[in-house]
């Protein structure tokens, strides 16, 4: 069986190779090439060769659509060394090119949700952080910075996700997320909007103690409060001649 | 010329000080002020600082509060913001929280105090537990000190209550969420718990009157009770003279250090701006408290890493930790609340409050003690705050076993139940080593620290003898531990 | 060193210098704090200025104390702290006059104590006034038969909405954010429904639930579903104690400190295809007193 898949891994990984110079124009039918070669090397070995899925590799992908494709793609989540780990952002291996032809390919495979159209500049902030708090906060924190969230799943931070991940985050539901089919286009535009105003704010960074809360302030309080201040302690309610000199006459 | 008049022209000539001071003692008397107050001698060790650090936290959150009661408005009234922060232009929220973000984001400074005043309330309660352990641990509890024991568990509690009250009034998520927990716990007490959360917060959760409760309980009743108790603390400590440590001429009768002025003022003074000092650095460098980013509480919300401020973290791990056991007996039950929630601080605080008496029980020491033991000296004593401590530790950390899980990756349940087993099986080895490490600490030979002197006596002529460096270490009789 | 007369020993230089160094920072550092109020609109340099300023007073003063000629080590005798025979005599002699005199009218003594105690209860009423009576009012929600649920800007939910794994809070139409009535209303594969939850008035899939937690009263916001194999997952957390309770299964408790189910409500379908409610809860919802077992 791994016979037979070697040769045509062997014969596409070739085309692979020399499709890396990206070469510009693409007939159509190239691009249908490029998609169906790349799936059939990095994709089918996991998620099957017509998208069906792989016992204990892969899920199916014919719930999919294009905006999951797009969604994992573009994060770095796929391709996923290990799937017993959570798949998590990552740097991007694909060319603009390859992403492009992949989610036409592998996502034909399902009828799911299309790539959003997102505009985070039309959005309403107000709006956006009551949705936010309301649906996204238990799991993402208030900050953005991302929690665990039981069943050994995370909810990852949202410091770099751009207005169209959001939209497609959302109507997915990747992972351990679930989807939220009630929001409508305007909604997501003002969560989007949410989100990269609180990504302008760096909610996450070192002197907001990464987001993490009361936890992490507490901490900061012991270090960099009441140590300091016990060092202070030291030097000042030691005398300076020791505590065990010599009584003296007061002067 | 009369000697009252002598004096009195001699006054004249002197300088500003001296004549302004004597018209105070002149009508009030107290003229032995001098030799009573100022020549008061106060040992130094520099962990007896630690109860000063606390004093003066609390002074810079008295400081700093009085300018934020300016701006605050404790009230659950509805209005709409429209102050400067965008992302929350136009949302309904509470005239409490409105008021939080004027003095954030409208008010030249204003963020800053606030800044400050919460970075003071996280030390204050921390300095007030390491001055605690470090008067357990020294036996400063014991005659005649139990009262002052008392009086500072007592204002160990009101500094909780002092935080608690505090952060909630902002009526934001975070800390609107903690007092839905405390609504739901009070709830859970048989018999009377019901009522009593109506009365307190007035009816249903939320209702409309818990902030506007809460307000004045957190600047001017607990505040009061606070500055009362400090005054019988430190007039007591005033009264009996502060415990020292064993040393080259200190002895149960005396005290060895400096006096009040210039010295101990000085530095004393010196280590408020510091506190001070420290506060504002915190202030202006760190964000704590976002209450932007929270939101007003709204219903239905929630946030991950809802924690309160982390002197609450022990009961927070409480709730988090307690298995879900439920007492149910016909229509009635013991709820899960009661038990981590009432309980266990029950356990805790009243724990506390006993210690001088159950250490003159389990060591049948009834003497007077001026002289501080070091932790080794008193194995048994060391051993159970450490075990005590560890608890209380492991709670801490349960309240933040979320955190802890998303930080080293680990699935929650695992983080819950390793916690849980180290609540249990922890103390106990904690107490056993900490004891077997005390008594080889006390047997340890070669040059001894004068602190291990025996005891020192006083000749007629003045001189003192005894010290350790003339005998072989042997504990003054405390009948502790061994 | 010691020996010496303390006006007579030689200064510490360096303590010295950095004492005065100190004080002149703090004396820059109100100076800079005062110009930051004015002029900058970060309030980073009002906040250092200022923290310079007591930094640097602090310093000072201490320095100055420890190494410039104020440290000292004196001794000071302790007053005794006990009641000599004399004060303790003093004392029974104050208890047996007392008894003699004011003692003397036990009748009185019984009454005012009485009066006392009286008046105390009398107070108590106005302290009755902070809260009403409780009377089952945490029985009943805003939830009817026939109400809409509808999201926090009022859209109803159509049952025909085709994606499971989804998620959304809703509320009674018309009450929106009344904090008893939040829900929590799911949309799992109808398959993985147990019989006890369809029972309860799950209706294709479509389950609800009350958000709050029955633990202590957050909101139990957290979904985690992962439909994807090998490892899927449908969970309810709350964010607070971190209590898990089984969507598909009646929200029972499965994990955390909680140990009564969320309770569910039930639905039914409208004529125009929207979700309502099938009637109020069936219990108390969130956490509950001592009698409300």
């Amino acid at each position: 069986m791994k016979a037979l898949l070697a040769i045509p891994a062997v014969a596409a990984a070739v085309a692979g190779l020399t499709s890396f110079g990206g070469s510009s124009q693409r007939t159509a039918r190239q691009q249908d090439d490029l998609g169906s070669d790349l799936y059939a090397t990095q994709c089918a070995s996991c998620h099957g060769v017509e998208g069906e899925g792989v016992e204990d590799r892969g899920p199916t992908l014919l719930t999919e659509g294009r905006a999951a494709v797009n969604f994992v793609l573009r994060t770095g989540r796929m391709p996923l060394a290990n799937p017993d780990v959570q798949p998590n952002r990552g740097p991007v291996r694909y060319s603009e090119e390859e992403i492009v032809a992949l989610v036409d390919y592998a996502g034909a495979f399902g009828d799911g949700p299309d790539i959003p159209d997102v505009n985070a500049d039309a959005g309403d902030l107000a709006n956006g952080g009551l949705l936010y708090r309301l649906n996204c906060a238990a799991c993402h924190v208030t900050s953005g910075a991302g929690a665990a969230i039981g069943g050994g799943r995370e909810a990852p931070p949202l410091t770099k996700s751009t207005p169209t991940q959001i939209g497609e985050a959302i109507l997915v539901g990747p992972g351990a997320m679930p989807v939220f089919d009630t929001f409508s286009s305007e909604d997501i535009n003002d969560v989007a909007a949410y989100i990269l105003d609180l990504q302008a704010q760096e909610t996450t960074a070192p002197d907001d103690f990464g987001g993490a809360g009361p936890v992490a302030e507490g901490l900061a309080a012991w270090l960099l409060g009441l140590l300091p201040l016990i060092a202070l302690t030291r030097w000042i309610g030691t005398p300076h001649e020791g505590r065990d000199a010599p009584i003296e006459e007061a002067p | 010329m009369s000697e009252l008049a002598a004096s009195e022209t001699a006054d004249r000539k002197g300088g500003l000080v001296e004549r302004y001071v004597t018209s105070v003692t002149d009508r009030v008397g107290g003229g032995s002020l001098v030799s009573k107050v100022l020549h008061k001698v106060f040992p130094n060790h520099f962990s007896f600082l630690w109860g000063e650090v606390a004093l003066y936290s609390f002074l810079v959150i008295v400081i700093t509060g009085i300018y934020l009661t300016f701006f605050f408005e404790g009230s659950q009234e509805r209005t709409v913001y429209e102050g400067s922060y965008r992302p929350l232009q136009g949302v309904e929220v509470s005239a409490a929280f409105d008021s939080v973000m004027r003095i954030s984001f409208d008010v030249k400074g204003g963020l800053l105090i606030r800044q400050m005043h919460h970075w003071a309330a996280l030390i204050f309660i921390g300095a007030l537990a390491i001055h605690m352990a470090r008067v357990f641990f020294t036996g400063a509890f014991r005659r005649p000190r139990e009262l002052n024991w008392v009086v500072g568990v007592t204002l160990l509690v009101l500094g909780l209550a002092a935080g608690l009250t505090g952060y909630s009034l902002p009526d934001d998520l975070l800390s609107g969420t903690g007092l839905r927990i405390i609504y739901s716990v009070i709830l859970a007490i048989p018999l009377v718990g019901e009522r009593l959360v109506y009365l307190i917060f007035g009816g249903e959760w939320p209702g409309t009157d818990i902030i506007g409760r809460l307000y004045p309980v957190h600047i001017l009743i607990i505040p009061v009770l606070i500055g009362a108790l400090i005054a019988l603390h430190l007039g007591l400590v005033w009264r009996q003279k502060h415990t020292q440590f064993r040393g080259p001429g200190r002895t149960e009768h005396n005290v060895v250090g400096e006096r009040v002025w210039p010295s101990f003022a000085m530095k004393s003074t010196g280590l408020f701006f510091l506190v001070a000092g420290v506060s504002t650095t915190l202030g202006t460098l760190f964000h704590v408290n976002s209450v932007w980013l929270y939101g007003p509480y709204d219903a239905g919300a929630a946030t991950s890493f809802s924690q309160p401020d982390w002197y609450i973290g022990f009961l927070e791990g409480s709730l988090r930790l307690f298995p879900p056991w439920e007492t149910r007996v016909g229509g009635y039950m013991i709820n899960n609340l009661v038990y981590s929630g009432v309980l266990i601080p029950g356990v805790i605080f009243g724990g506390l409050v006993v210690v001088p008496w159950i250490e003159r029980r389990l060591t049948g020491d009834q003497a007077e003690h001026h002289l501080l033991d070091r932790p080794r000296d008193a194995p048994g004593r060391t051993a159970t705050g450490a075990a005590a401590i560890f608890f209380v530790t492991v709670l801490f950390l349960g309240g933040a076993q979320d955190v802890i899980a998303g930080t080293f990756n680990m699935p929650i349940a695992s983080v819950t139940t390793i916690l849980q087993v180290l609540a249990i099986v922890g103390p106990p080895i904690a107490w056993f080593l900490t004891w077997h490490v005390c008594r080889a600490l006390r047997r340890r030979p070669g040059p001894e620290r004068t602190e291990r002197a025996g005891a020192v006596t006083r000749d007629v002529d003045g001189g003192y003898h005894g010290f350790a460096a003339e005998q072989p270490a042997e504990p003054a009789a405390t009948g502790a531990g061994d | 060193m010691t020996d010496e007369p303390r006006s007579r020993r030689p200064i510490n230089r360096r303590a010295y210098r950095a004492a005065v160094a100190a004080f002149t920072i703090a004396f820059a550092g109100g100076i800079v704090a005062a110009i930051g109020y004015w002029t900058d609109e970060t309030g980073d340099l009002l906040g250092l200025g200022l923290a310079a300023a007591l930094i640097g007073i602090g310093f000072g003063l201490v320095a100055w104390a420890k190494y410039l000629d104020l440290d000292e080590h004196v001794v000071q005798e302790r007053e005794p702290l006990t009641v000599s025979p004399d004060e303790r005599q003093q004392l029974r002699d104050e208890i047996a006059a007392s008894k003699e005199t004011v003692g003397r009218r036990p009748l009185l003594i019984g009454l005012l104590g009485g009066a006392f105690l009286s008046m105390v209860i009398g107070f108590v009423g106005p302290i009755g006034s902070l809260g009403p009576k409780p009377r089952g009012q945490r029985g009943r929600t805003s939830w009817r038969a026939g109400t809409r649920l509808v999201t926090s800007d009022g859209t109803p939910i159509e049952v025909e909405r085709t994606t499971f794994d989804q998620l959304v809070t809703v509320w009674p139409e018309g009450r929106v954010a009344v904090d008893d009535s939040q829900v929590v209303l799911l949309r799992v594969p109808p398959e993985t429904l147990t019989a006890r939850t369809v029972d309860g008035g799950a209706v294709e899939g479509w389950v609800a639930y009350s958000k709050i937690c029955t633990h202590a009263g957050c909101s139990v916001g957290l979904f985690g579903v992962d439909n994807r194999q090998p490892d899927t997952l449908r969970q309810l957390v709350c964010p607070c104690h971190q209590s898990v309770f089984d969507p598909v299964d009646g929200a029972r408790p499965v994990g955390g400190p909680a140990t009564r189910s969320l309770p569910q409500l039930r639905l039914a379908v409208d004529g125009q295809g929207f979700l309502v409610a099938a009637g109020d809860f069936d219990r108390v919802v969130g956490p509950v007193a001592w009698n409300e077992a």
